[in-house]
């Protein structure tokens, strides 16, 4: 594994991929209702621009849009790095979780 | 598209001012669009508010720098920064500077404190219209007297008939008028009494006058048999206020008794109170029991009166008016003589409130009195304690400078800009004064203990009055801070990059305004020092003069209030009280008077060598006493003797030399069984002559006085004891004093300490101006420690050469705290003039004053250099005593 990931990296990491091509506003919607917890979206914008510069999201400008005051949306797209690090990230984790006696 | 409102306009122009310009449009449009989703969901404000906390979220974008000022925030971080690391570098000069700094801004809050309550009298809302009344009375072209009490006609005449004026008050103390004391008795258990100071007979605007809020119950002074008590007077007597509402105290003051019942509790204000009451009993009281002397009166000055008139009225012509008033109710004083000068002629005087409390000369002025100039002296120094601890900054930072050269040389290389450099050598100017003020509040509130312990006074913090320093105070001190921080700031940064690096660096234009300002702080210092000498050596010369009686060991027993009998009829029991003093061991004499050294006596009475002639009568202090008394105060008889008990047939009088000189007798012997005629018929005999005796401080002139023998006549009682054991003889006297006195508290006090309270003002005056000069010396000190100690440190080189080339230890010394010790005797030079000028002035206030002598002089001379000897001497010493070899490798 080269690099790790925090938590919320982890989390919008996943959802880019999900989505295959996501931007902030999409993903705050995302996390709060897949998480139901509230984020702002510097906090999530703050990230994407971490995660480009670790490699593992690629952006690029969307098409302006009225919904947007005309402005052009930046979108993002998970490299192959990016690919690579969410699986390793997420098989180490399940690994450890299979080896945990289930409870419920 | 559905209408909504749109986003927050304020959140919009702060994401525009704030976000960074790259994100700017990303952030900004997602926002919008989540904003839309959140509207879409039906909760506007709710959207609103997300879209505000999204948008502080995103101040974590934020990068300085779009801002086109050049102090950046990095900028200015980089400055403390490095200012705290040259703090570090230079620990010992910096912790000197703060010092410094701190202590000067200490002692000037100290005496802020204490000026704020000195000025802090009688300020009620009302102040501005309200005035006392005083008058002075003439008799035949001389002064009778002074006073700061006039008639108990004066006030309501005045509310009558001049139409500025709206309202007055009198007070009415028996106690300051004539002597003796007040006992209040609970009228339900008569063992509680107590004796009461502070006691007045009040009219009722009083309260309203002075901002006296009634707390509980009601203002009812305008009904006779009414009193008005403190909170604290109330749980004295009656343990609450609730218990003293309404009942009622018995009130005696040897003449008369009154029943007052408790109407209502008031409250003092927050300001000091010229006249200090803590019960005010209604003044209608009076007027019922004796209309004749306290309704309508114009003869006896026992009433302090306030008056309120409105906002036009001039003091000047009401005063002006008021003889013309006193012609109207006095019509006696319309007789004029041959000149067609009156013969009687009162003048009345109206001083504003505020103002008596630190301009009053009356002799008779109740409550304590403050000296104005004192109090603008305290200003003065309070101010220059700072300027001097500023001065101490400027000379340690240019001096200083030299050696920051190199720093400012390297900058300079770097591509600093000189309002750079300024701004960084600003920077460490304001921190080391924010430091100093913080330091400065912990000294105040670690220090504000001692003192007051040392003024007497409860002071704190907040006894600062802001609203007539604070603006004042806070503008000198930021303007201050600046200057003082700028000069340097200057100097420093404007070093040559060459010469700088060169480390070759002068900065002769400095050093002469360094020496001046080295001269200031010395020449203040000395000030400072002579003046508390003078004080000390005033107050030790009071001290010793002979005072032409004997105080040491005479007790003072305060008389009874409460008797069985009044008048003639008491004779037997004082007599028997007396006896039975006498028996006790280690009493030798015993002896009553109205009045006793160390109190004041307002002339007015009047005696006359002619009887029935009032152009010949002479206003003379006059003392009422017993057999005895003058010989327990063991004054010397010039002619004569005390009275005694043979003295049967006629009413004896003894006068003091100064008075039988102003009746015209050449000889004390000659006066010996003269007769005299008091109030202009009743005839005495004069039995005796005593030398002249400090009656009252030494701050005034000896007064002619007579004493009249009266036995029944008993405020104090003076007891001369010859026996080590006080306290025994002491027990005894208090023990046959309640016998004979039942119901009386006891009050006794010694002579000599009673004597000695008089110099209170001048003793708490000599502790404030030593404290202060020693505060101020010490910031000095420090100010000529790290200056000499750096100059010499300058010269490390020059020593070492002089010392191979053959120069010896004490030449070198010279060589190096010549400078020094100049700029102290120029400092010197210049105090001395301003210190003997005021000095001179200021003794003249006194009746009997010290001879002034060189001493006064040449001490602080010689403490200034001996000081400066051990400030400079230390380090000039390491220098010259350095081996030259270490010196010569120094740089």
């Amino acid at each position: 594994m080269s690099q790790t990931l925090g938590a919320l990296e982890e989390i919008i990491l996943l959802l880019v991929l999900r989505e295959k091509e996501s931007y902030g506003a999409e993903l705050v919607q995302l996390y709060s209702k897949q998480l139901e917890k509230q984020i702002t979206l510097p906090a999530v914008v703050m990230v994407l621009k971490r995660l480009e510069k670790k490699g593992m999201l690629q952006s690029k400008m969307g098409a302006p849009s009225q919904k947007r005051g005309g402005r052009r949306k930046v979108l993002y797209e998970a490299t192959e790095l990016g690919y690579r690090t969410a699986k390793d990230t997420m098989e180490a984790k399940l690994a450890i979780w299979n080896m945990i006696p289930k409870i419920i | 598209m559905a209408k909504h409102p749109s986003p927050p306009k304020l959140a919009y122009w702060l994401l525009q001012k704030f976000c960074r310009a790259d994100y700017l449009d990303e952030v900004a449009g997602d926002l919008q669009e989540l904003y839309e989703w959140r509207i879409s969901t039906g909760k506007i404000r709710s959207a609103q508010y997300r879209y505000f906390l999204d948008v502080f979220s995103a101040l974590r974008f934020y990068q300085g720098g779009r801002f086109t000022s050049f102090i950046s925030n990095a900028m200015l971080f980089s400055f403390i920064k490095s200012s705290f690391r040259n703090f570090k570098r230079h620990l010992a000069y910096t912790t000197l500077n703060i010092l410094g700094l701190a202590l000067g801004l200490t002692a000037a809050l100290f005496i802020l404190e204490y000026v704020s309550e000195e000025l802090n009298y009688n300020n009620s809302t009302k102040a501005e219209q309200l005035y006392r009344v005083s008058n002075d009375y003439y008799r035949f072209g001389g002064m009778v007297y002074e006073s700061s009490m006039t008639f108990s006609g004066v006030g309501p005449a005045m509310k009558r008939d001049l139409p500025e004026v709206t309202a007055q008050a009198r007070l009415y103390s028996t106690s300051i008028s004539r002597g003796g004391s007040v006992v209040l008795t609970r009228l339900d258990q008569q063992e509680i009494n107590f004796k009461e100071e502070k006691l007045f007979f009040a009219d009722p605007d009083y309260l309203d006058f002075f901002d006296l809020q009634t707390i509980h119950g009601v203002n009812e002074l305008t009904k006779p048999n009414t009193i008005m008590v403190t909170a604290q007077l109330a749980e004295k007597y009656f343990g609450s206020i609730e218990a003293a509402l309404g009942k009622t105290l018995q009130y005696d003051d040897g003449g008369a008794s009154h029943e007052l019942r408790i109407t209502g509790i008031f409250k003092k204000p927050g300001f000091k109170l010229q006249v200090d009451a803590d019960a005010l009993a209604s003044y209608a009281t009076l007027e019922q029991q004796n209309p004749e002397d306290f309704a309508n009166d114009w003869g006896g000055n026992a009433f302090i009166t306030f008056v309120q008139v409105n906002e036009q009225a001039n003091p000047r012509a009401i005063e002006q008016k008021m003889s013309e008033l006193t012609l109207l109710y006095k019509p006696g004083y319309a007789e004029k003589n041959e000149e067609g000068v009156y013969d009687r002629v009162n003048r009345y005087f109206l001083t504003g409130v505020a103002d008596i409390h630190l301009n009053s000369n009356y002799q008779n002025e109740v409550g304590p009195v403050g000296n104005a100039m004192t109090i603008r002296i305290l200003q003065i120094i309070a101010l220059f304690i700072v300027v001097i601890a500023w001065i101490n900054f400027i000379n340690l930072s240019t001096a200083k400078s030299v050696e920051r050269a190199r720093e400012v040389g390297v900058r300079k290389v770097m591509g600093a800009r000189k309002k750079e450099l300024v701004l960084q050598f600003f920077t460490e100017a304001i921190l080391i004064n924010s430091m100093a003020v913080v330091l400065a509040l912990v000294f105040v509130l670690v220090g504000q203990p001692i003192f007051n312990l040392f003024v007497e006074k409860g002071l704190t913090l907040t006894s600062i009055d802001l609203s007539r320093f604070g603006l004042v105070a806070i503008t000198f001190f930021l303007l201050g801070t600046a200057l003082s921080g700028l000069y340097p700031a200057f100097v420093i940064s404007s070093h040559q990059i060459t010469n700088a690096l060169k480390g070759k660096s002068k900065i002769d234009s400095s050093l002469y305004l360094r020496r001046g300002l080295i001269v200031f702080q010395l020449l203040f210092s000395s000030l400072l020092i002579m003046a508390t000498l003078a004080i000390n050596g005033q107050l030790k010369y009071m001290d010793n003069q002979a005072m032409g009686f004997d105080m040491e060991q005479v007790l003072i027993l305060r008389g009874p209030v409460i008797s069985a009998a009044r008048g003639a009829e008491n004779l037997p029991t004082i007599e028997r009280f007396k006896q039975q003093v006498l028996a006790i061991p280690g009493v030798s004499s015993i002896g009553t008077s109205t009045v006793i050294p160390g109190q004041g006596i307002l002339r007015g009475l009047a005696i006359s060598r002619v009887r029935e002639s009032e152009a010949d009568m002479k206003s003379i202090e006059r003392v009422v006493t017993s057999n005895d008394f003058l010989s327990t105060m063991k004054v010397h008889f010039l002619a004569g003797k005390d009275f005694d008990q043979d003295m049967k047939s006629y009413v004896p009088l003894i006068l003091n030399e100064s008075a039988a000189k102003e009746l015209g007798f050449q000889d004390p012997t000659q006066a010996v069984g003269e007769l005299l005629y008091e109030f202009t018929r009743e005839e005495r005999r004069i039995v005796g002559v005593i030398e002249d005796y400090h009656h009252e401080s030494l701050n005034r002139p000896i007064d002619a006085m007579y004493f009249v023998r009266n036995e029944t006549y008993d405020p104090f009682y003076a007891i001369r004891m010859n026996t080590r054991e006080v306290s025994i003889a002491l027990d005894r006297i208090e023990t046959k004093y309640k016998a004979n006195f039942p119901g009386n508290p006891t009050e006794h006090y010694f002579l000599d300490q009673f004597f000695a309270a008089q110099y209170k003002k001048d003793e708490v005056n000599l502790k404030v101006f030593s404290a202060f000069a020693f505060m101020a010396i010490i910031v000095a000190c420090l100010g000529l420690y790290g200056l000499s100690s750096f100059s010499a440190l300058q010269r490390t080189k020059e020593v070492g050469v002089r010392k191979v080339l053959g120069a010896s230890v004490p030449s070198l010394f010279m060589l190096l705290s010549k400078e020094v010790f100049l700029l102290v005797l120029i400092g010197f030079a210049l105090a001395t003039p301003i210190a003997w000028f005021s000095i001179e002035n200021w003794l003249n206030e006194f009746a009997y004053r010290m001879p002034v002598g060189a001493l006064l002089f040449i001490a602080p001379l010689l403490l200034i250099m001996l000081i400066t000897l051990m400030a400079t001497g230390i380090t000039i010493l390491k220098v010259t005593l350095a081996n030259p070899v270490k010196s010569l490798s120094y740089e």
